[in-house]
Order: C-alpha cells, then structure tokens, then sequence
C-alpha cells in the first residue's frame, strides 16, 4: 500500500505551492490513476513519493515503511517510470539494465530470467546489445519499462508511461499493469490520456492547482455533486477542473 | 540582409553568448542571482584575460622585438605584413575548429530545417557567428602590430583608417576558405556527419594547434632579440614572410590600406573589406543548398538489432556490488562523450606532450643545456627536484578536475536516479573514485616524468609521486565538495555541464596558487627532502581524510534540499 499523508511542496526558488495538504491512500490489488491538467501537482506528487523531492511537511509511507525515515528500504519497494526516458544514452542497453539491477540487488538467475521475458514483452530482446542513444523515444520508453520492473516490486509508479509507445506496446502495458494487480501488487500512474484512465483505473484521483478535487471510482465520479450524471471521464474532469477554475 | 537571416544570427549570438537565465525573475533570490551574475561575469572576464593575455603578451612582445630589430634596415612596414599574414593563419586556425564543432551543434540546427529558411542563410549565419566568435582576437592580433607602429612611427589619420578596414577584413577570407572545404567535406564524407567523430577530430586539431603554437612561441622568442636573425627570417629572399607574402595578396593589400599615402590606403582597406564580405556571401550563396542537405540525417544512430539466445543472457547480466556497479557507470559515461573526455582525461595526455615539447626545443639549443646542466648539477643533493616532481604531478592530477563536475554531469538523470534505492554516500564514493582513478594517473604520469627528466633517484621519485598523489586526492574531494554545494543543474547540451561550470576553473586555478603559493614558502623553510615528504604527504593526506569523513552528512543533505 502508499499512503500519502497531507503532503504539501512550495518550490523554494520559484516559490510556488505545487502541491497544497494533499492525502491519498492506494492499495494492493488496484490501478490507479492521477490525473489533471498541466501544473496540476501529479509530477511533483510523484517526485514526493518516490523520494525524488522531500515535502515540506506530511508522510509518504510505502507498504509501511516511511520514506523519510527509510529512505533506502522505502524505495527498494516499488519500481518506477520517470516522465523522461532521455537517460544514460552512451550506456548499452544491457548495461543500464545491469546497473539498475545492481542497485536493487536482484540475483543474477531471477534478472536474467525476468529481464529475458520483458524485454520479449516488449520487443526489444534483439536491441538489448545497442547503445541508449540509438534507440527511438518508444524504444527508451520500452527500455524503462523493463527497468522497473527488473525487482519484480509490489508497487509500480509510473509518471505519463503511455507517452511515446505504439498501440501494440501500450496494450501490453495495460494488459501488463491488469496482471500485476491481479497478483496483488499495485499500479499508481498519472496521465493525460483520459481514454487510457477510464478503461483501466479501478480508482483515479484528479488534482487541480496542487489540491485533490476527487478520489474514488468513475462511477462515484459520476454520482458525484454537481455532475450531470453521465458523459465521459472527458468531460466530467473538464466540468470538475473548470469549477475548480471558476471558484 | 534577409529577416530570416537577422532573426537566425540574433538567435546563434543570443544562444552562444547570453548568460543561463537571461530574463528571469525571481522576487526575493532577484538580488542574490543578480550579484552571483556579476561574480559570474568578473570570473569569466578574468578567465578570458587569462587565457589570451599569455598568447596576446607573446606576440605583443614578438612584434616589438621584431619592429626594432627591422627598423635598423629600414624594412619596419614588414612588421605589418606579419601581422597581417598572422591575424589571417589564427583566423583559419580557429575558424576552423569552430565551423567543425558548431556545423550541427544541436537537434535545434536540425530542427531549422522544419522552418522556411534557405541553405544560404543558414549557412551564412553560420559564418557570421564564426566571425563573431573568432574575429575579435585575430583583430587584437593585428591590432597590436599596428599600434606598436603608430606609437613608433606616429603616421597620420590615414594610417589608422586602412589599419580598421583591414583587421575588419582580414578574418573574412579565412571564414569563407574553411567552409569552403568544411561544407563539401562533410557532404561528401558519411562518417563526419556525426557529432562524436566532429568533436574528436576538432579536439585533435586543437591539440595539434596548441603543440604547434607552444613550439613556435619556445622557438622563436629566445631570437626575436637578435635583428640579423629577425632580417634574416623576415626578409631574405628565402624568407617564409616574403613567400607568404607573395602567395596570400590580401596580406599585402593590408599592409599597402597602411603604407599608402594619402586616401589610397583607407580606399584599399574599404576594397579589402569589400571582397571579404564578398567572397563570405559568395560561398554562402553557392554551398547553402548543400550545407542544407548534408543536415539531414545528422548525428543519426542505427540500433544493431541482434537475435538474443539463453547463453547471451546469462553472460550478459551478471550482477556485481552496487558501488562498482555506480563506478562502472561514472567510468563509462565520461569516457564515452567525447566531450567530456576532452574536457577532462584528456589533460593527462596533453600537458606531458606540451612538456615533451618544451624539452625538445631545450635539448635544441645547446645554450640552454649549458645554462640548465650545473643548475641541475647543483640541486641534486637539494630537496627542490623532488618538490618540482611532485608540483608537475600535482598540478596535471588535479586539472583533470573530473569531481568538480561529476554531480553537474548527472543533472537530466538525477531526478530518476534519487527514486533508486541509492545510497547517498554509494553514489558520491563511486564519483569520488572515479575522478581518483583519473587524478592518480595524472599524478603518477606527471610526478614520473619529471623525476625521469631531472634524474630523480627511486626513493625521491617515488616521494614526489605519493606527495602528488596526496594532493590530487584532496583536489578530488575539494572538486566534489564544490559541485555538490554549487552544481550545474540546468543545461541545454552535456558540454554546459562542464564549460558553463565555474567548479573547475575554481579548482584548477586554485590548486595552481596553491601549488606556486607552496613553492615560495618551501624555499623558506629549510628543510631536507625527507621533512618536505613528511610534511606536504602528511598534510595532504590528513586533509584528504577530514574533507572526506565530513563530506557524507554534507552530501546526504545537499542531494536531499536539490529540487529539480
């Protein structure tokens, strides 16, 4: 589980709150989905939880264990997709995925079987001996996705993962993120693409200006006070974070 | 001069010379940045001064030499002629390492080609950047010939006209010559159309020019005092003046816009002008198109797709410590950007060269060695070889300044790597010891060449190398210090990382006063080699130790406050 414990962030140079007393809980055996517009707060949430930014005040406990206090053994519990796959272009492939494994200590039988099967998932066993800097955007995003994976984590922290893949990758991503859940683990991932939040989230949250404007299910999203009861994810989140703009 | 071509030349001169946060605004931190700004400024104008006030005095003090030496036979105006043909070669030399590095520096040179702009007016704003960036210390090469023969000759205002004309002038032709040949090269040649090979070969070239430059300066100036070597050179009949002289007429045209009386000379420094500019637009008009072309597709990666069976997974990954595993990286990212290597390892390489140089041209002249040989005799049984060892090894371990940037370097990927279960201390070791792996090489090369060349015995030698090699350490950890307090966070290409970093030229300038500042106080201090091992080994050693048992707290929080 990741509990998120009214975290607040303002920037220190820019001086801007980004992310305002937010609380969220996501449990095993759920996708979830963290989404709003631009500037919203879902990046710096997800820097605060990964231990990439430290809050100005409140918790960030993964599977029980509070990243501030633990930060080493917080962040061996989940695996993570930065936003930017533009990384270690002059390492090869099998190179970066070593190191990553290195870091997370997994022995040598269980990375090579489960990077021998990722990277199958994904197509890109036969570029495993290229270069990073060779590789196409897809390609690094594919390469990331591997990565994190590498520790086999309980809890999967993607930041916009969609970005850059083709159909046949981002299905087998969903379809991956399903199995991963169905085994008990977790999925947090923030998006843009409401299409893709709407098929597989079992829960979303939806931010605005660094405030939390609505947890729970789309059906509850539906129900909610002030929806018109229907339509799409698309257009309830654009009624919600326009009140938001309005008031 | 098309709009297109105006906006693409602000552009270059905005993006090569406008400092990193140009307009931005910041309530309370306003005054703060302001101030480091202008620290900033100072700095690099210093750093600037520093590094062409050397070449500028050499040549300021060659033309002097040479005017007097001249003046005896009345041949005085040939000091202008070598200026001339001097300002012309530094402006091919230069330009040329420019156009090569800055043919397509950046994704957004390709991207240019998305926009409706023509070959010719990239390419010319490509030349007119060169001029910008090259032009003004060709110009003050010329400029201060012709100033040393105003004060001298006191000629009248037509003198001084012809001398501005032509320093605007001259640059022009070489910029028009380099891409001349640049811009059919690269077209032609598949190989070159990528940023790695076009940097290599411009930090070989650079090399070269640096070697070549320190052997005509350690040449020529013991000489320039005597006039029959000066006529002799400058102007026999088998003079390379007089050959050059008469293989580049631009040259004379300058020399004649100074010479000319009356208003014939400022009129063949504006014709001078005229056909520089002309022969810079002629080239842009009819190599734009190609420039254009040879863009596309370049810096382009192919990825080798190779089928994958069981036995190369299980030899390819293999696991290993999670510090060697972080050393690896470090090791390999540095070593394979060219422009890092260049900026970093690379010293160890060339500052023995330039040394090797420097004793060739003393083994040349045998004045010299008469000069040098009791010295050397003398100081045998004294502690200064060994102390002069173990500065050379200091000096060559310590500019390498690899730690000064190592946290700079890893700015795009920090953010991800803050989310791995890293130890802090893991992560600052691995970079710690990497810049050690390169530091202790430049100390053991430069500590054990110099013991080699002043015929140091075994136990001094070995001395010299440990007291280099403490130094060293103690510059690594310094460096480290340094980029974790001020590192580069924001940078557009990997370069930035290291030369818009003011760590290392901290660093390498600081240990350079440290050095010199403790070879004046050793000749003070009476003390046989033994008390000097003991002393600077010991001091650096127990320095190296404290900074670095204080500096994982220091880290720990530092990696921690960085936003990004």
């Amino acid at each position: 589980m990741i509990k998120l414990e009214r975290l607040t962030k303002t920037y220190a140079r820019s001086g801007t709150k980004a992310v305002d007393d937010l609380s969220l809980e996501i449990h095993d055996g759920e996708i979830f989905g963290l989404l709003g517009p631009n500037g919203a707060g879902k990046s710096t949430t997800i820097k605060m939880l990964t231990g990439v930014l430290r809050p100005d005040s409140g918790l960030v406990e993964i599977e029980g264990i509070d990243m501030a206090r633990s930060p080493i053994e917080a962040k061996s519990r989940f695996g993570f997709v930065a936003d930017d796959p533009e990384l270690f272009n002059k390492l090869r492939a099998v190179e970066y995925l070593n190191f990553i494994a290195d870091i997370y200590r997994v022995p040598d039988r269980e990375r090579q079987e489960r990077i021998a099967a990722l990277a199958a998932l994904f197509r890109i066993d036969d570029a495993l001996g290229s270069s990073i800097g060779s590789f196409s955007r897809g390609m690094k995003q594919k390469l990331c996705l591997v990565a994190s994976l590498v520790h086999d984590p309980r809890a999967w922290v993607l930041d916009e993962p969609m970005v850059g893949l083709d159909p046949q990758a981002a299905f087998d991503l969903k379809e991956l993120m399903r199995e991963r859940v169905a085994a008990g683990g977790l999925v947090l991932f923030s998006t843009h693409v409401m299409e893709v939040a709407e098929k597989i989230c079992d829960r979303i949250a939806i931010m605005d200006k660094g405030r939390l404007r609505f947890v729970g299910t789309l059906d509850e999203l539906r129900r909610g006070e002030g929806s018109s009861g229907g339509g799409s994810l698309e257009e309830l989140f654009l009624e919600l974070v326009d009140d938001g703009g309005r008031q | 001069m098309t709009a297109p071509f105006r906006s693409l030349v602000r552009h270059l001169v905005l993006a090569t010379f406008a400092p990193a946060g140009r307009g931005a605004r910041g309530g309370e931190t306003r005054g703060r940045t302001s101030s480091k700004r202008i620290a900033k400024t100072i700095g690099l104008g210093l750093l600037i001064f520093l590094a062409v006030g050397q070449v500028v005095g050499l040549y300021a003090y060659m033309s002097y030499a040479s005017f007097d030496a001249l003046k005896t036979a009345g041949l005085q105006a040939l000091s202008l002629l070598n200026a001339a043909i001097s300002a012309t070669m530094l402006a091919f030399v230069l330009v040329f390492l420019t156009a090569l590095s800055t043919y397509c520096s950046s994704k957004a040179d390709i991207g240019m080609l998305a926009l409706p702009i023509k070959g010719r007016e990239l390419l010319g704003a490509k030349m007119a950047m060169a001029y910008l960036v090259d032009a003004p210390l060709s110009i003050l090469i010329f400029a201060i010939a012709a100033t040393i023969y105003a004060a001298k000759e006191g000629p009248g205002l037509p003198f001084y006209l012809g001398a501005v004309l032509s320093a605007l002038a001259l640059p022009l032709p070489p910029i028009a010559a380099v891409y001349l040949v640049i811009v059919p090269l690269v077209s032609a040649a598949r190989p070159l159309r990528n940023k790695n090979v076009v940097m290599v070969m411009g930090g070989v070239l650079a090399i070269a020019l640096s070697l070549g430059l320190n052997y005509y300066f350690q040449t020529v100036m013991p000489r320039m005092t005597d006039p029959s070597y000066v006529i002799k050179d400058f102007a026999g009949p088998e003079a390379w003046l007089s050959k050059l002289g008469a293989a580049y007429p631009p040259a004379l045209v300058a020399t004649r816009s100074m010479t000319a009386s009356g208003a014939r000379g400022p009129l063949l420094g504006l014709a001078l002008l005229g056909m520089g500019l002309g022969a810079a637009a002629l080239i842009a008009l009819a190599l734009g198109p190609a420039y254009a072309r040879s863009l596309l597709g370049f810096d382009e990666q192919r990825v080798r797709r190779v089928a994958v069976s069981r036995s190369y997974v299980s030899r390819a990954f293999r696991g290993r410590g999670a510090l060697a595993s972080l050393f690896r990286r470090e090791w390999r990212l540095m070593n394979r950007e060219p422009s890092y290597f260049l900026n970093g390892p690379l010293v160890i390489i060339l500052m023995p060269l330039i040394l090797g140089v420097g004793v060739l041209v003393t083994k040349q002249r045998p004045d010299a060695m008469r000069d040098l040989g009791p010295l050397l005799a003398g100081w045998r049984d004294r502690p200064w070889p060994m102390l002069l060892a173990a500065a050379f090894g200091a000096f060559l371990g310590s500019s390498t300044s690899i730690t000064c940037t190592s946290l700079s370097r890893d700015a795009k990927a920090l953010r991800y790597l803050k989310a791995l279960p890293i130890r802090p201390l893991d992560f600052m070791l691995a970079k710690f010891l990497h810049g050690l792996a390169f530091a202790g090489l430049g100390s053991l090369v430069g500590s054990g060449l110099c013991s080699v060349l002043l015929g140091l015995g075994a136990m001094r030698a070995a001395g010299a190398v440990l007291i280099a090699l403490a130094f060293s350490a103690f510059a690594c950890v310094a460096g480290l210090w340094l980029d974790t307090a001020n590192p580069k966070l924001t940078w557009d290409t990997p370069i930035a990382a290291m030369k818009q970093n003011p760590n290392s030229i901290v660093l390498i300038f600081g240990a350079m006063a440290l050095v010199g500042g403790l070879g004046v106080a050793s000749a003070f201090m009476g003390l046989g080699a033994a008390g000097f091992f003991a002393l600077y080994f010991g001091s650096f050693s127990a320095a190296c130790a404290a900074a670095l048992a204080a500096y994982p707290a220091f880290a720990r929080r530092r990696l921690d406050e960085i936003e990004i």
